[in-house]
């Protein structure tokens, strides 16, 4: 596609063109009839007048040519020339101007129209003639008047000539007029052309001045600054979460090196070296863990968990995750609240678990200290729903769309590494895996995890590969 | 020199902390970012180890109102992103060095060592002073070809006091670069340690290198009386 500019200009100039050329046509056509009438009235007027000079006396036709002052030949003037014609077609009077030959004589009623003809003389000369048919007394005489029309052709061909001119001049124009509106216009485009390519990953919190653009413009300018806003924020996702996985990986690995280091540098230390192979072994574990999870999120998210779909009671099963998690001093701080469940969910166990587990995991390890979480569960026609609600009084709402990015803590509290920080992504994920919904929302100062299992889930049966026996954390 | 160590990291911060001791450092830690710029501008460092993702705070951001607050200690960032923009940006900040994660711990020690000499602005390793050799380097000292064996607390205050040649230093100056936060601060021990470092260090019957300035603290002269 050629430039917008380009084709506006070339689009317009023929548009130009084509109505200058019907102007200048239609123009010269009308210049030429109203020319060409004109011509036939002076024609006819002079016919007429020749008209009056056929006289009728004594039982004969009589031409009065006394009184013809006209025709008359003069080489720097129009040619004219006069016949008259008895009824029985001999000649009453020809015009000494006339040679050659006469005209051709049309068929013609006494006293109708006049009737008007374009001829070629012998001597080639072109000519505009009126032919009359009168009767002097009773006898019908014809009368033929012929006018060169050299003078008026030549007056045509001037006018037509200086009618292309002009509409030639008036595209001239046109094209320097067009060009310099349509560079104008344009304009506004390549300013916003222009900003836009200022704009690169490091300028991403740049927006366009919507009030600065023309109308026309603005939709454009509305979908640039909303597209940049997404992309903004998924930039800002992407480098939260290369940090966060550079911050979990390599930190564990500067661990390791330390301790090593350690162990190696101050080997005749025992209780030094007996607490970095103990730190060793930890760090290890930790990354053990740490890639189970990112495993399962890899394997969910790219649907290659094979489901295992079962008929479950989903109270039971919630139940059964509290009752592993809670420790005698920690039963005050897990309540469930169900409200009459009657109809099983079918789905996969260990997915449902490790969701229900890592939910119930988040609230504990997020909440204050002295504060309670609450699993609530209940039904409608449509789902069955685990809510899962603490308070949580540090997060915002803007905090919401990264709640489940991996690695994301509101607040690291130092010295937990047991937290990943994947719990709500891996949880999302297997939701997702099987067809369930997860989200999350904050209303006064509580953080609620709402599952939603659609009566029915889809049945996915996921590829039959190695993921068939690979557990869910 | 006494070292601020911000690593959010337990194990990681434990075990720097450990080594950085036994290398004869004064070390405290900090592993939240308001706690550690809180630190920073309550104690004279005169190093910070930075780490830049830290909960609370981020290291970034620690730096820059540290700089704001015309706090001038030398600071090492510590972190998992090499990328040059990051560094670039972390020096623009006021950084004085970068080193990045997982790093070697004897690299730790040696950037540690070179930004303290930086500190009292000494290309030169080697510092000599009435027949006593010291290379702050390798962290030896000499006297006319025989070595000194110092502890690392009695090393830390010669080389203080070397560093602040000319200048008298007070108790509370010592106990601040050369002590970390678990020191009494009721204790004698500063006198204790100036008593051990002399009887190791001065000639017999030649006055001490490290001179008693009363009510005011102590002074190794630029050539002593």
């Amino acid at each position: 596609m050629t430039s917008i500019s380009r084709q506006l200009t070339v689009g317009l100039l023929i548009g130009m063109a084509l109505i200058l050329g019907t102007v200048a046509a239609v123009g010269s056509l009308l210049v030429r009839h109203a020319g060409q009438e004109y011509f036939d009235d002076i024609v006819e007027d002079q016919a007429r007048a020749h008209a009056g000079l056929v006289q009728f006396e004594d039982g004969a036709v009589l031409f009065d040519t006394s009184s013809v002052t006209r025709p008359r030949f003069r080489p720097d003037d129009d040619r004219e020339f006069l016949l008259v014609l008895r009824p029985d077609g001999s000649v009453l009077h020809r015009s000494e101007t006339i040679a050659g030959g006469d005209p051709p004589i049309l068929p013609q009623g006494i006293d109708g129209p006049p009737r008007f003809f374009d001829a070629t003389l012998a001597d080639g000369a072109h000519v505009r003639g009126v032919q009359l048919k009168f009767l002097a007394g009773n006898e019908a005489v014809t009368l033929v008047f012929l006018r060169e029309t050299a003078e008026l052709r030549r007056l045509f061909r001037v006018l037509t000539a200086l009618g292309w001119s002009g509409a030639l001049l008036a595209l001239l124009l046109a094209a320097v007029l067009v060009r310099v509106v349509v560079r104008r216009s344009l304009v506004p485009l390549s300013r916003l052309a222009d900003a836009a390519s200022e704009i690169d990953e490091s300028r991403l919190d740049r927006r366009f001045e919507r009030a600065t653009f023309p109308r026309e413009l603005r939709p454009i300018v509305r979908c640039l600054n909303s597209l940049l806003e997404r992309l903004e924020a998924a930039f800002g996702r992407e480098r939260r979460f290369i940090d966060n996985v550079a911050h979990e990986l390599m930190t564990p690995i500067a661990e390791l090196r330390s301790s090593v280091t350690l162990a190696r540098r101050w080997q005749d230390d025992p209780e030094l070296v007996t607490r970095s192979l103990t730190d060793i072994d930890e760090v290890a574990c930790h990354q053990e863990r740490l890639i189970r999870v990112l495993l399962s999120i890899t394997r969910a998210d790219s649907r290659r968990h094979t489901l295992d779909v079962e008929t479950l009671d989903l109270e039971q099963l919630v139940e059964d995750v509290l009752s592993s998690r809670l420790s005698s001093e920690e039963v005050t701080r897990l309540r469930i609240d169900s409200e009459g469940l009657t109809r099983p969910v079918h789905t996969d166990r260990a997915a449902l678990t490790s969701i229900v587990t890592n939910l119930i995991a988040n609230a504990e390890a997020h909440m204050p200290a002295d504060a309670q979480a609450v699993v609530r569960l209940r039904q409608d026609t449509e789902a069955s729903i685990v809510t899962v609600s603490n308070p949580a009084p540090d997060l915002r709402p803007e905090d919401l769309p990264s709640l489940f990015e991996p690695f994301w803590r509101k607040s690291q509290t130092p010295g937990e590494p047991q937290h990943l920080g994947l719990g709500l992504c891996l949880a999302r994920s297997l939701a997702e895996l099987v067809g369930a919904r997860l989200e999350a929302r904050l209303e006064g100062g509580h953080i609620a995890m709402i599952l939603t299992l659609p009566r029915e889930l889809p049945r996915r049966d996921g590829r039959a590969d190695s993921a068939r026996t690979s557990a869910i954390p | 020199m006494r070292i601020l160590l911000v690593e959010d990291s337990q194990r990681l911060r434990r075990t720097m902390t450990e080594g950085l001791r036994r290398e004869g450092f004064s070390v405290d830690t900090a592993a939240e970012g308001n706690e550690a710029l809180q630190q920073a501008l309550e104690q004279p460092y005169d190093l910070i180890v930075l780490d830049l993702m830290l909960p609370g705070l981020d290291g970034l951001s620690i730096l820059q109102k540290l700089r704001e607050a015309g706090n001038a200690a030398h600071v090492l960032v510590l972190t998992a992103r090499a990328a040059v923009e990051d560094r670039v940006r972390g020096l623009e900040l006021g950084a004085d060095d970068y080193l990045v994660k997982p790093f070697a711990f004897e690299e730790l020690v040696a950037r540690i060592r070179a930004l303290g000499r930086r500190s009292y602005q000494r290309k030169n390793p080697v510092v000599e002073l009435a027949g006593l050799r010291v290379n702050v380097s390798n962290r030896t000292v000499e006297r006319e070809g025989e070595s000194i064996e110092l502890t690392r607390k009695e090393y830390a205050l010669l080389e203080y006091l070397l560093h602040n040649r000319g200048v008298v230093v007070s108790r509370d100056q010592i106990e601040a670069h050369i002590y970390d936060d678990r020191v009494d601060p009721t204790s004698n021990v500063v006198d204790v340690l100036v008593c051990n470092l002399r009887r190791k260090i001065d000639r017999p019957g030649a006055p001490s290198v490290v001179q008693t300035r009363r009510g005011m603290g102590y002074l190794v002269a630029e050539e002593p009386a």
